[in-house]
């Protein structure tokens, strides 16, 4: 791992999400597991965790009572199996991230590119 | 820290939602008008069938040219599912009222993505959308002269088969004489 282009964008007790400028991707670790992703699939992993109702889990009715759910992203091997806690925690996890992400956004543009200008 | 949401793409996260929403309803509106070019042919309006089928085409271009638009920029274009189409009207005159209503939230729908871009200073995306807001004057404008035709002529006798022949004749410009 080259430490100069791994930079840490958010963590917490469930995970960590750092940045890496050389392959212009993200590396996310949650509970302890490792993951690559390009930026389309860490938003598209953002979306699918933020599209699960977790409401509907409780549901007396629930067509899901294990409440637990099945997390794939296309074009990468990775696979997570999550219940709704964890749904909860992840979600959380790429929140504050993006969050960040957008910060260093606003950042940039004021500080870096307004150099250009 | 590079900025890779930056690098990736030139639409924020909220402006590709926005304009994937767009593309939906463009699609939407695409196949809605296509079923009332066939309640119009059906019931023999086929000059209306005709303007119908042709602002069915219209939509369908808007689509690819949003969905091109996002794609170009580094976005993920979503290729939209179309549902919950009306294919049945009571009358003649709903078939144009419901037409412009379905323009009128056009409308309003790239109103509220130019006020995003206003927001955002996303001054390439408003540009952008620039001919998109010109061409709802002129879709506003068709539709509005269409119904506004029915209380002109009037629905009596030979009416609708006159307002049939009428509404191929609506055309708009802009500049004037």
């Amino acid at each position: 791992m080259d430490c100069t282009s791994f930079i840490e964008v958010f963590s917490n007790n469930s995970g960590v999400v750092y940045q890496c400028d050389n392959e212009l991707c993200f590396y996310v670790e949650f509970e302890g597991r490792r993951a690559k992703y390009s930026v389309r699939n860490l938003k598209q992993l953002k979306v699918k965790l933020n599209n699960f109702k977790i409401e509907e889990i409780f549901a007396v009715d629930s067509l899901n009572p294990s409440g637990t759910e099945i997390v794939t992203i296309s074009t990468t091997n990775y696979c997570y199996i999550l219940n709704p806690l964890q749904i909860i925690r992840f979600r959380e996890l790429l929140a504050q991230t993006f969050f960040n992400l957008h910060v260093n956004q606003v950042l940039r543009d004021k500080l870096h590119y307004a150099v250009f200008a | 820290m590079k900025d890779l949401l930056r690098v990736k793409s030139l639409i924020s996260t909220e402006l590709e939602t926005l304009l994937n929403s767009q593309i939906k309803k463009e699609a939407h509106s695409s196949a809605q008008y296509l079923a009332m070019s066939s309640w119009c042919d059906q019931n023999g309006f086929e000059n209306s069938a005709d303007y119908f089928f042709a602002q069915a085409s219209e939509e369908r271009e808007h689509q690819l040219k949003l969905f091109k638009y996002v794609l170009d920029m580094g976005g993920q274009a979503l290729s939209p599912e179309v549902s919950s189409l009306k294919h049945e009207f009571e009358s003649f005159r709903e078939v144009f009222e419901f037409a412009l209503e379905t323009e009128i939230a056009i409308t309003q729908s790239f109103k509220k993505i130019a006020s995003t871009c206003h927001k955002e200073q996303d001054f390439v995306t408003m540009e952008f959308l620039n001919w998109f807001l010109k061409e709802q004057r002129e879709e506003e404008y068709k539709a509005r002269r269409a119904v506004e035709l029915f209380d002109v002529i009037g629905e009596e006798g030979t009416g609708r088969w006159e307002i049939d022949k009428a509404v191929t004749k609506i055309s708009y410009t802009s500049e004037q004489g």
